[in-house]
C-alpha cells in the first residue's frame, strides 16, 4: 500500500502543474518563432517502452509506460510501471524448473540537453519497487513471491518526428535489491537494460511543423 | 483535460498491482542444489524422472534437506506444496514426540505411568481384566499393550482386520479399551492404531486442554506448522493412531526437528533427552526393522543398514507410502507421501536407499 500512496502522491502533483500550464501553452504555440523557449514551461508526456533487460544471466522483454511533466523541455520527472512479458527459467529448487515474473513501478527523474533541431540527448534515473513472483514452470502453480527495489541509471536521446511525437531510447543498468529468495546461490539480478519507445505529449518545441515539412503536410 | 484523464487512468491501473499480497514462501529452510552439499545431482535426477514418468506408483512428493538446505522438493500425481496428505501411522511418531513434549513440561510423571490413571470413566474396561491395569503409556508408543488386535498382515479391506471394527465405532476410545487381552502387556509387539486414539485423549487431559489446542500451542505454531487436520470420531476423539493430515514441507519440519536434537530454529520443542530415547532401538519386530518409540530404525540384517558409514537412521512410516527419514550422521531429512494404500506401499524405501542413499556416495 505505501507504494500505491506514494505513486498517488507524485503523480498527483504532477497533474497540478500540468493543469496550471496548459492554457499558457496554447497561446503561445502561435506566436513563438524560435526552437526552445528560453521561459520554464511544464506540460504532460506519457511514454510507452519496449524494454530489454538482461535478468540471471538471460535476456527478456518487459513493456513499460511511464508518465510525467517536462519542465522547459529538459527536466522530467514522474512515475513508471514496468511489467515482464518473459518468464526468466529460474532452477532455484532442485529439481525443479521455475519461472519467474516481475512486475515493478516507482519514479524517474531525467534531464535532457538539446543537440540539435530534432535530438535531444541526456541522463534518466529510475526508483523502482516491485515483486517477482516464482511459479512452478510445468504447472504455473505460484509458490511464492517477493518484494525488490531497483535503481535504473540510464543514458538517453529522444528524437521528435511529430508535433507531440519523440522516439526515445535508452541504454543503461539496473541494480536490483532488498529481495528475499533464500537462496545462496542465485544472487545477482543486476543486469544492463536498453530501452526503446514513444513518447507523446505537449512538447516545449513550438515551431512545429518545421519549414521543410510545410509542403508536406500541405 | 485529457492528459490529466490518462493519468489519472495509469495510476489506477499501476496501484491494482501494488495492492496485491505478496506469496509468503512457506519452506523454512534456504534453498540449495544438491551439488552445493556434494550430492550427485544426476542420481537424483534420474530418480525425478522415474518420478515423472510413474516409475514408483503414486508417489505424490519428495523432500529432502541436507545441511539445513533445502535440496530437492518436487511434486507428482497432481500433488503441490499446498496438498495436505494423510499421514497414515506416521500420525505415532508425532504422537511419540507429543508424549516427550508432555513430559518435559511436566504434564506426564513418567511414561511408565498406567493409562487406567487417565481414564477413570470407562470403569467397566479395567475392572474385568486386571492385565489391563498393568499398560502404560510406554506399552502403548512400543506398541506393547497386550490388546487383541489384527492390523497389520491382514488387508485393511478383509473383515478381520480391527480397524474395520475400530472405524465401524462410535465411540473409538470405548472400543480400544475394550478389547480382549492375548498378551501380557510389554511382552508382545503387536502395531495398533488404538494406541495413539489412547495417547490423544491422555495427553488431553494431562495437559488439561483439548488435545488439538495442545499439540499447536507446543510444536505446530511455533513450528508455522499451519496445515494441520486431525480426524476425529463421533465423540470428538482424536485420531492420533493414523489421523494427522500436513502438506509435505511441514511433515519434513518434523524430521527437521529431530534431526536437530528437538530444537527448531534456534527454540528447545523436545529435550534432547527424549529424542535421543524415542528414537533408540528398543527391540527388534522382525528381519528388517528395530521398534523405538514409535519409530523404526534399520535392524543390522536389512539391506538398508550397510548403504551408509552409520546405520543411525530413523523413520516414521505410515501405509500408503508416508516415510519421514532422519540421518542424524548426514545431516539429512527426507519425507515422502504417497497415495499407494493397496499395493506396495514401500516404495519410499526404495527411494532413500537406491537415490539419496546412493547420492551421498
Amino acid at each position: 500500500m505505501r507504494y500505491l500512496f506514494l505513486l498517488i502522491l507524485i503523480s498527483s502533483g504532477n497533474l497540478s502543474l500540468a493543469q496550471a500550464e496548459e492554457e499558457e501553452l496554447a497561446f503561445e504555440i502561435d506566436t513563438a518563432s524560435y526552437i526552445w523557449i528560453k521561459q520554464s514551461r511544464i506540460n504532460p508526456y506519457v511514454t510507452a517502452e519496449l524494454e530489454r533487460t538482461s535478468l540471471l544471466n538471460q535476456s527478456v522483454s518487459n513493456m513499460a509506460l511511464s508518465w510525467g511533466v517536462l519542465i522547459n523541455d529538459r527536466i522530467s520527472f514522474g512515475t513508471f510501471v514496468s511489467v515482464m512479458t518473459d518468464e526468466v527459467y529460474f532452477p532455484l529448487i532442485f529439481p525443479n524448473g521455475f519461472d519467474l515474473e516481475m512486475v515493478y513501478g516507482g519514479v524517474h527523474a531525467g534531464y535532457m540537453w538539446p543537440v540539435s533541431d530534432a535530438f535531444s540527448a541526456g541522463v534518466d534515473g529510475r526508483l523502482g519497487f516491485g515483486e517477482m513472483e516464482v511459479e512452478y514452470a510445468e504447472s504455473g502453480f505460484d509458490i511464492f513471491s517477493t518484494r525488490f527495489t531497483s535503481v535504473n541509471p540510464s543514458l538517453t536521446i529522444d528524437y521528435q518526428v511529430l508535433r507531440y511525437t519523440k522516439l526515445t531510447a535508452a541504454f543503461g543498468y539496473r541494480f536490483i535489491s532488498g529481495y528475499d529468495f533464500n537462496t545462496d546461490e542465485f544472487t545477482d539480478f543486476n543486469g544492463s537494460t536498453f530501452r526503446i519507445g514513444l513518447k507523446l505529449g505537449l512538447f516545449k518545441r513550438l515551431k512545429w511543423p518545421r519549414e521543410e515539412d510545410i509542403g508536406d503536410e500541405e | 483535460m485529457k492528459s490529466r484523464l490518462l493519468i489519472f487512468g495509469l495510476i489506477v491501473f499501476s496501484s491494482c498491482y501494488f495492492n496485491e499480497e505478496e506469496i509468503p514462501d512457506t519452506a523454512p529452510w534456504k534453498y540449495g542444489s544438491p551439488s552445493s552439499v556434494d550430492l550427485n545431482e544426476s542420481t537424483l535426477f534420474e530418480l525425478d524422472e522415474n518420478l515423472r514418468q510413474g516409475g514408483f506408483d503414486q508417489i505424490r512428493g519428495v523432500v529432502a534437506i541436507k545441511d539445513d538446505k533445502l535440496i530437492f522438493e518436487n511434486y507428482y500425481e497432481g500433488g503441490d506444496r499446498e496438498t495436505d496428505q494423510f499421514l497414515s501411522g506416521a500420525t505415532m511418531s508425532v504422537m511419540s514426540m507429543l508424549t516427550g513434549i508432555a513430559l518435559d513440561r511436566g504434564f506426564l510423571d513418567s511414561i511408565q505411568t498406567p493409562i487406567s490413571v487417565f481414564f477413570p470413566d470407562y470403569p467397566a474396561a479395567f475392572n474385568f481384566e486386571p492385565l489391563k491395569g498393568e499398560i502404560t503409556v510406554e506399552h502403548l508408543l512400543l506398541m506393547k499393550s497386550g490388546f487383541a488386535w489384527y492390523e497389520t498382515g491382514v488387508p485393511v479391506l478383509n473383515p478381520n482386520n480391527s480397524l474395520n471394527g475400530l472405524t465401524a465405532s462410535n465411540d473409538w476410545i470405548e472400543h480400544a479399551l475394550t478389547r480382549d487381552m492375548d498378551a501380557v502387556p510389554g511382552l508382545r509387539y503387536s502395531y495398533n492404531s488404538t494406541h495413539g486414539v489412547l495417547l490423544a485423549k491422555i495427553l488431553e487431559r494431562a495437559s488439561g486442554q483439548p488435545f488439538v489446542d495442545f499439540v499447536n500451542e507446543v510444536l505446530f505454531a511455533p513450528m508455522s506448522i499451519g496445515s494441520a487436520s486431525w480426524q476425529a470420531d463421533a465423540f470428538g476423539n482424536v485420531n492420533g493412531g493414523f489421523g494427522l493430515s500436513l502438506n509435505l514441507i511441514d511433515f519434513a519440519k518434523l524430521g527437521d526437528l529431530y534431526l536437530n536434537n528437538g530444537v527448531w530454529k534456534g527454540q528447545r520443542l523436545v529435550s534432547e533427552e527424549w529424542v535421543t530415547t524415542s528414537t533408540s532401538q528398543q527391540f527388534q519386530i522382525d528381519r528388517f526393522s528395530n521398534f523405538a518409540y514409535s519409530w523404526q530404525l534399520f535392524s543390522e540384517l536389512s539391506t538398508f543398514s550397510g548403504i551408509l558409514p552409520e546405520n543411525d537412521t530413523y523413520f516414521a512410516e505410515g501405509a500408503g507410502g508416508q516415510y519421514l527419514f532422519v540421518v542424524p550422521h548426514q545431516n539429512f531429512v527426507l519425507a515422502v507421501t504417497a497415495d499407494n494404500f493397496f499395493e506396495n506401499g514401500f516404495t519410499p524405501l526404495i527411494i532413500f536407499r537406491d537415490f539419496f542413499a546412493e547420492a551421498f556416495q
